[in-house]
């Protein structure tokens, strides 16, 4: 009886441990499936067009106008915090507020989860708008406007997080 | 092809766990686990103790058997001291005596066996006196205990001398008692024959014979016979501390529990009862361990098996693209509102030309700080700005080495 018992437990061991390495692989392999698809629909669909929009009224390429904005040090959620009216209205669009609920998960993640996923969402960002993606990289200071400009986005379009979530 | 009949003669030796009555299995091998190696230290314990205790088993048999041959030798010497038909005899020689000389006999042995402390002879020394009475038809009582004293030294003289030369334990001079006996019983024997061929007549005095047999029977059983199996009694060896253990059942049992011949040595389980309750606690504790590790499993499977996050993925990258146009438009003129409400570095209102950006007005930096890099200014290039490291303040068009930036030639 003993004997069997331990054959059953030494089984039972080695179940688990694949078990474990399999959904460790799957977790990471989500989380990073996750942060791409989440970070390209929020830059593709966001940050981009947003950008686009500021050059435009400047006259300047996208990546000089990244590049001003880094210099002058203004991240994206400092300028729209700055102009609560066009926030607003923005928001309220039917558009917006369905894109929004779809990357929700972005907006419970954490400060941290942001920054360690810098380098998740670079490369999306190299994927869909190199040139966006070079200046964010060359540019002195480049990443760290890239995530105070998430960091205040999320918090402008999702309200900030009460509390730090690790989701994927 | 003829096949070898199988020998069935010879039996399988059983395991130790067969020999108290445990299950039949393999014998533990060390190594596997630590669990193994537990169980075969406890296997080995146990297989000692059961040796032990048949080792024990053995030497008490044989010791039994020794007392047992000892016994039936004693018996054997016991069974030589003089029959009732040398009593006979000797009541028959006392016959021959007169009632006065037969009286004296009687009185002085009497006396002497009253008197005597310790002295070994006996009945031995009833023929002698009888020999003595014969030889000296009108010895007086006294003459007769003297010479019952006489010779009982002499005996007892002739014990020690025999014990120093041959120095055996007290058993052995019980046996040189009875041997002693043996060659007084032949010596009186003779005397009986004498006493006949001197008497042809002995059909006369059987009332006296009668008389004289009854007291020697007494005689013989409280003189010679009680001390004699009381000296084989006091001189049987006494069983030991270890022989009483062994043999008491309750005392074995007893030292079993404190522990004794490595009951509770190292905490293992050496008797049938403590092996049991050690393979009732193994297999409880595993199949305690079994259930956390079967819940831990399933568990994990449910987890193994969650598409929540894969639908949610798989169902993002279409949903944005539904709204990809709409919410482009929506972003593009968000942003042209910001950035008319927000002038960054003396951007001109209304924003540059096209092809401003291209004349002069990225610089190259390179400060007192060490700090080395480009400045681009979309709009007018204004005559002086922050180092983006150190944060002093830098000329535009200054020379190196006084905290100018100079103009680059990337043409950005």
């Amino acid at each position: 009886m003993v004997e069997s018992l331990r054959r059953q437990i030494q089984e039972l061991e080695v179940d688990i441990a694949e078990l474990e390495e399999k959904i460790r692989a799957k977790v990471a392999e989500k989380a990073t499936i996750a942060a791409q698809v989440q970070a390209r629909i929020f830059l593709e669909r966001i940050f981009a067009p947003y950008i686009d929009g500021v050059c435009q009224e400047w006259g300047v390429s996208p990546e000089e106008g990244l590049r001003i904005l880094i210099d002058d040090e203004s991240p994206l959620g400092k300028i729209a915090k700055d102009n609560p009216e066009a926030l607003a209205e923005l928001v309220s669009q039917p558009e917006v507020r369905i894109i929004t609920a779809v990357a929700r998960p972005l907006g419970n993640v954490s400060d941290e989860w942001i920054k360690d996923k810098m380098t998740v969402l670079l490369e999306v960002m190299g994927k869909i708008r190199p040139e966006l993606a070079n200046a964010l990289i060359t540019t002195p200071g480049g990443q760290k406007w890239f995530y105070e400009s998430l960091t205040g986005l999320r918090d402008i379009l999702f309200g900030k997080p009460q509390i730090n979530i690790e989701t994927p | 092809m003829v096949k070898k009949p199988k020998d069935t003669t010879t039996t399988k030796r059983k395991t130790v766990y067969e020999l108290v009555g445990g299950e039949r299995r393999p014998p533990f091998t060390r190594g596997i686990d630590p669990l193994d190696d537990i169980l075969f230290d406890e296997e080995r314990e146990l297989s000692r103790e059961v040796k032990r205790i048949r080792l024990e088993q053995i030497v008490m048999k044989k010791r039994r058997e020794i007392e047992r041959m000892k016994q039936q030798g004693g018996e054997m010497d016991m069974g030589s001291l003089p029959s009732n038909t040398d009593f006979l005899n000797m009541a028959k020689f006392m016959a021959e005596l007169s009632p006065e000389e037969a009286q004296r006999v009687r009185s002085a042995y009497t006396f002497f066996k009253l008197a005597e402390k310790g002295g070994g002879g006996g009945m031995s020394i009833m023929p002698m006196l009888l020999n003595y009475a014969k030889q000296n038809p009108g010895a007086s009582e006294n003459q007769m205990i003297n010479y019952l004293k006489l010779m009982d030294s002499q005996l007892m003289k002739g014990l020690e001398i025999a014990k120093v030369m041959n120095p055996k334990t007290g058993k052995s001079e019980a046996n040189e008692i009875v041997n002693y006996l043996k060659l007084m019983d032949s010596q009186f024997s003779k005397g009986l024959e004498l006493a006949k061929a001197a008497n042809p007549n002995p059909a006369k005095s059987d009332a006296n014979a009668m008389e004289f047999l009854k007291l020697m029977k007494d005689l013989v059983i409280e003189g010679v016979r009680n001390p004699l199996m009381q000296a084989i009694k006091e001189n049987q060896p006494s069983p030991g501390v270890f022989e009483q253990i062994l043999t008491k059942p309750e005392l074995w049992n007893r030292f079993k529990e404190i522990g004794l011949f490595g009951g509770k040595q190292g905490g293992a389980g050496t008797t049938e009862m403590d092996l049991k309750i050690a393979q009732i606690t193994t297999a409880n504790t595993l199949e305690m361990k079994k259930m956390d590790l079967e819940w831990r499993k399933s568990m994990l499977v449910r987890e193994s098996e969650d598409r929540k996050t894969d639908a949610l993925v798989s169902a993002l990258t279409p949903l944005s693209m539904l709204f990809a146009g709409p919410l482009d438009q929506r972003m593009k003129q968000f942003g042209r509102q910001q950035a008319a409400g927000h002038n960054p570095g003396g951007m001109p209102p209304g924003g540059i030309q096209p092809g401003a950006m291209s004349q002069k007005n990225t610089f190259l930096i390179q400060c007192d700080c060490g700090y080395q890099g480009s400045k681009t200014f979309p709009g007018a290039v204004p005559s002086s700005f922050s180092c983006p490291q150190c944060g002093g303040d830098l000329i535009v068009g200054g020379a190196p080495g006084g905290g100018e930036p100079q103009e680059t030639d990337t043409g950005t």
